[in-house]
């Protein structure tokens, strides 16, 4: 099935429960980013009913702090296209993305410019969101003709189970505190 | 080359906005300094502190600020005044003016504010040598010149390989070096692959990370163009004390284009230290459609320039 479909589904509970089980397996992806070290967040790519991509964040490393689970996720997409002689271009636009937290204004950004037309996340990223907790990238029309077309996002899919696995990395650490992220990191890089 | 144009957040462009408040005269100036001691007791100013409180004119009578009028849910349009002044010796009966309603941080605000009401000021003297138009020295417009003119080349370059014509340069301004050159790559079939994005990335392999396998990886001082990044960061002479380079932390960026709103998240996630770019575009997040680098709520902010070499830079956007 593909993303567009979904989004017409009429049996909400099926469509419910099927992000529900798609959210866990995102989660197991974010809970090994744990145990990397690496800011708790999982992703996972759907298209034709399978995983064909996932991603944890990878900031620390590859000392870049722009490796996000999505912007990883959709690395392998192509990947995986490759291998099956697949257009990224036409796979990327009958996708659906999940990802344990809301995609940052970066993120977002990226994923306009694959022209996925669904994001599934958890909970809200009160620091850096993308899809409307600092600024709504998702949907502003005025950027369609630089980055792409807007896509449609649903929130609060296992919102708790992301929640409690930041809290777990951050550990006393303020989540909202402006430079606990930077701290961490610095005190892994030492 | 001229003085590239600072990228303030519009708290510092906008035109000064207005409120209407409740003032009377004061009837007997000889208890003016009463009435303003029970004023501030009753009825502090709260978020109109700019305000002095007092207005004097010279042939006009003294006026004083009461305070906002209540505001009205039903939506109805009477303004109302909450405060009694019935007691209150040596004022007039209250009436409306308009005042402005925020405090202003630049000259010109301040100038325009006055028009309405005194107000206090305190110039942040930063801000004011940035929008002066002379907050670049020679030495440094010719540094900013060679940087620019490094990034059109690279976006020549990427426009003779089918690119987009974009160019990114990454200095460290404290050494004088570059660290990374990087044209965009998008049209290989990764939309990812914006010039800035790719010389994010190898910054980060010049610090033994890094994540695409880019092609034209370069480490020779004289390649001119193609992508190409400084090896050797952290020096082995780097003593322990010395911080390591951490991400892009004071690095200047040099692009011939503003940056997507995704390149520019990906600078303030990597803590660029300045941005300098040529052409401004109506989608771009440094200043046109979104201003991510004063954007509230982020944890890093950092300054921009527009208009950098943009006489040569606008030639590459606009097919002349
Ligand atoms: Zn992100
Ligand atoms: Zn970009």
């Amino acid at each position: 099935m593909n993303a567009k479909e979904w989004m017409r589904k009429e049996d909400m509970t099926t469509a419910l429960d099927c992000h529900l089980g798609w959210m866990r397996k995102a989660l197991g992806f974010a809970q090994r980013a744990l145990e990397a070290q690496e800011v708790p967040v999982g992703c996972i790519i759907i298209y034709d009913d399978k995983i064909i991509a996932n991603g944890g964040n990878e900031v620390n490393k590859t000392k870049n702090a722009t490796r996000h689970a999505e912007i990883i996720a959709i690395e392998e997409v192509r990947t995986y296209c490759a291998e099956k002689k697949l257009s990224s271009k036409d796979v990327f636009k009958s996708s659906i993305l999940y990802v344990t937290v809301e995609p940052c204004i970066m993120c977002a950004g990226a994923l306009r410019q694959i022209e996925i037309p669904l994001v599934v996340y958890g909970c809200r990223n009160e620091r850096f969101g993308g899809c409307g907790s600092i600024i709504d990238v998702s949907c502003d029309k005025a950027i369609t003709s630089n980055i792409g077309p807007t896509f449609d996002a649903i929130s609060g899919v296992l919102a708790d189970d992301a929640v409690s696995l930041l809290k777990n990395f951050y550990k006393g650490e303020n989540v909202n505190a402006p430079d606990s992220k930077r701290k961490v990191k610095k005190e892994q890089r030492s | 080359m001229e003085q590239p144009t600072v990228v303030l957040s519009d708290e510092y462009t906008r035109p000064v906005s207005i409120v209407d408040v409740f003032v009377a005269n004061i009837t007997n100036k000889k208890l003016t300094s009463a009435i303003v001691k029970t004023l501030a007791e009753i009825a502090p100013l709260e978020n109109l502190q700019h305000l002095k409180r007092v207005k004097g004119s010279k042939d006009g009578p003294l006026q004083i600020v009461l305070c906002q009028p209540e505001t009205d849910l039903s939506g109805g349009d009477k303004c109302k005044m909450h405060l009694d002044i019935n007691k209150i010796e040596g004022l007039g009966k209250e009436y409306l003016v308009k005042v402005p309603a925020k405090p202003p941080v630049t000259r010109k605000q301040f100038e325009e504010s006055l028009k309405y009401w005194p107000v206090n000021f305190h110039e942040d003297k930063e801000v004011a040598a940035l929008m002066s138009g002379k907050y670049f020295k020679d030495a440094e417009l010719e540094k900013i010149k060679l940087y620019m003119e490094m990034a059109v080349r690279l976006a020549e370059h990427g426009r003779v390989k089918n690119q987009l014509s974009i160019g990114a340069v990454i200095v460290d301004p404290s050494k004088d070096s570059v660290v990374a050159k990087a044209y965009d790559l998008r049209q290989s079939g990764y939309p990812l692959q914006h010039a800035v994005m790719v010389a994010i990335d190898l910054v980060a392999y010049s610090q033994g990370g890094g994540m695409w396998k880019l092609p034209e990886e370069r480490v020779v001082q004289s390649c001119d163009a193609g992508l190409w990044y400084a090896k050797g960061f952290p020096s082995e002479e780097c003593s322990k004390d010395r911080t390591e380079p951490y991400l892009c932390t004071g690095y200047d960026l040099y692009v011939t284009q503003e940056p997507c709103v995704m390149c520019s998240m990906a600078l303030v996630h990597s803590r660029i230290g300045r941005v300098f770019y040529g052409s401004a575009q109506p989608a771009g997040a440094l200043g046109s459609r979104y201003a991510i680098h004063y954007q509230p709520g982020l944890n890093h902010h950092f300054s921009v320039f527009k208009d950098c070499l943009s006489k040569v830079t606008d030639r590459l956007y606009t097919g002349s």
